[in-house]
């Protein structure tokens, strides 16, 4: 009994040693600051050498205007593919609230050629490139080899009419916003990447949206 | 002997510990400016980035200056010295319950359900919360709990917010935990000569899952912490 007594007191010593050490190590990783000198930005040194000594309020209202000056003027589109919502706004209002879906994040492998295809809605910063209505679908080819066929070497085999709505939005690189026949689906990642849309929110997107609407993806 | 041996250690972990916590701020102007100027970089990209407002407990979706989306930080814990007030990309993620993307057989029809499914579920009886298994990667296969990697600055490790009187026990075990787990974890990450300053968020899991499907490798952060005076 006494022997387990000690035991169990010296791997708790050796406990509080080892937490201890982590304590210290912790407070020596980096600077442990109690000055508001935080380390500058490459800007800030060089505004410094130049000699500035602007108020830090009239800085601050500056620095405000020009992060400012990058938001987009008037339209544009946001869509969150995790929630699967779109947003239309207009100067930072929210003008319609949308269902859509979006990519379902799945892979593709066609082993024979080495290709692969992951169905992810792309993120960032987009700006819709082209417009149309009645789009037909040109399907390419991760959509032959998903159904196990082979691509055609026609172009007029892979047109394939009425699946995408009443209208599309492209947003590059093969990307777009158009309609769906599956409209029960909307609020599911289940698309290769596109963006699906109802055709009412759809048809209030076409028409409010022009050429060059920024779009944010996250 | 042992038993206030014992409550020695415990006493003087908590104390240790708490040294370690940084005290709640008043506005600070020039830290401010710091945050702005930073954010101008992130701005000028085609990309979406995040701000992780420590002071104003909020976590910002940006992109070109603008929120796009906003969750609340439920609960803030942190080791270490403030990281720089600058942009720091995410290099790694680690969940014990990382999602794993579905590969396709072709043959199946991945992303076209069968069309009969269109029709009113409700037939035979009560709804079926969903009445569509799909295999795809949804925000609800995301996990709630997870660490992510800031280049070689910084930890985020991500918690949900605990519901229910068994979560909150389990989280109040965490959180007396912490003190005993975080400096064991600091020898370790410093042998291993990885970041040690960590920041704990508490999230509802919803924005915690959010914020993991949103975050991906690549994507730049600034977190903004309350400076000690």
């Amino acid at each position: 009994m006494t022997y387990l007594k000690w035991i169990l007191i010296t791997l708790c010593a050796l406990f509080v040693v080892a937490v201890g050490s982590g304590y210290i190590v912790a407070m020596m990783a980096g600077d442990h600051e109690t000055r508001p000198d935080m380390p500058e930005t490459g800007s800030q040194k060089a505004k410094k050498s130049k000699g500035s000594s602007i108020d830090p309020s009239v800085m601050n209202a500056k620095l405000k205007a020009r992060l400012k000056a990058f938001e987009p003027k008037g339209i544009y589109v946001v869509i969150d593919t995790g929630a699967n919502e779109l947003y239309l706004k207009k100067n930072g209002e929210v003008v319609r609230r949308c269902i859509v879906s979006s990519g379902s994040g799945n892979v593709l492998e066609d082993t024979k050629v080495g290709k692969k295809w992951v169905f992810d809605t792309p993120r960032g910063e987009y700006e819709v490139k082209s417009k149309a209505v009645q789009p037909n679908w040109i399907k390419p080819d991760w959509a032959f080899v998903e159904e196990g066929e082979a691509a055609p070497k026609s172009y007029k085999d892979r047109v394939e009419e009425g699946v995408l709505g009443d209208y599309a939005l492209g947003f590059g690189n093969g990307y777009f916003i158009h309609g769906t026949l599956y409209t029960r689906m909307l609020g599911r990642n289940v698309t290769h990447g596109c963006v699906r849309m109802g055709d009412e929110d759809l048809e209030a997107v076409f028409r409010t949206a022009p050429m060059g609407t920024k779009i944010y993806i996250f | 002997m042992f038993t206030a041996f014992c409550l020695y250690f415990i006493v003087s972990t908590v104390c240790l510990g708490s040294g370690l916590a940084w005290a709640a701020e008043t506005p600070d102007i020039a830290l401010e400016n710091r945050l702005l100027s930073a954010e101008l970089g992130l701005a000028k990209q085609q990309k979406v980035y995040f701000i992780v407002d420590l002071k104003a407990k909020k976590l910002f979706f940006k992109a070109r200056g603008m929120v796009l989306k906003e969750s609340g930080i439920l609960g803030v814990r942190l080791w270490g010295s403030a990281p720089k007030l600058e942009p720091i990309e995410l290099t790694g993620k680690t969940a014990i319950f990382a999602p794993e993307r579905e590969n396709v057989t072709p043959t199946q029809e991945a992303a076209a359900p069968a069309i009969e499914n269109t029709a009113a579920p409700a037939a035979a009886g009560a709804l079926k919360k969903d009445p569509y298994d799909i295999k795809a990667l949804e925000l609800s296969d995301m996990p709630t709990t997870y660490s992510l990697r800031l280049g070689d600055e910084l930890f985020i490790m991500v918690r949900p917010f605990a519901e229910g009187a068994g979560m909150r026990a389990l989280s109040l075990t965490q959180k007396v935990g912490w003190y005993v787990y975080m400096p064991i974890r600091t020898l370790w990450m410093a042998a291993k000569k990885e970041p040690v300053r960590t920041v704990e968020l508490t999230l509802s899991p919803k924005d915690a899952q959010a914020f993991y499907w949103s975050f991906l490798e690549g994507v730049s952060a600034i977190v903004y912490m309350p400076q000690k005076q």
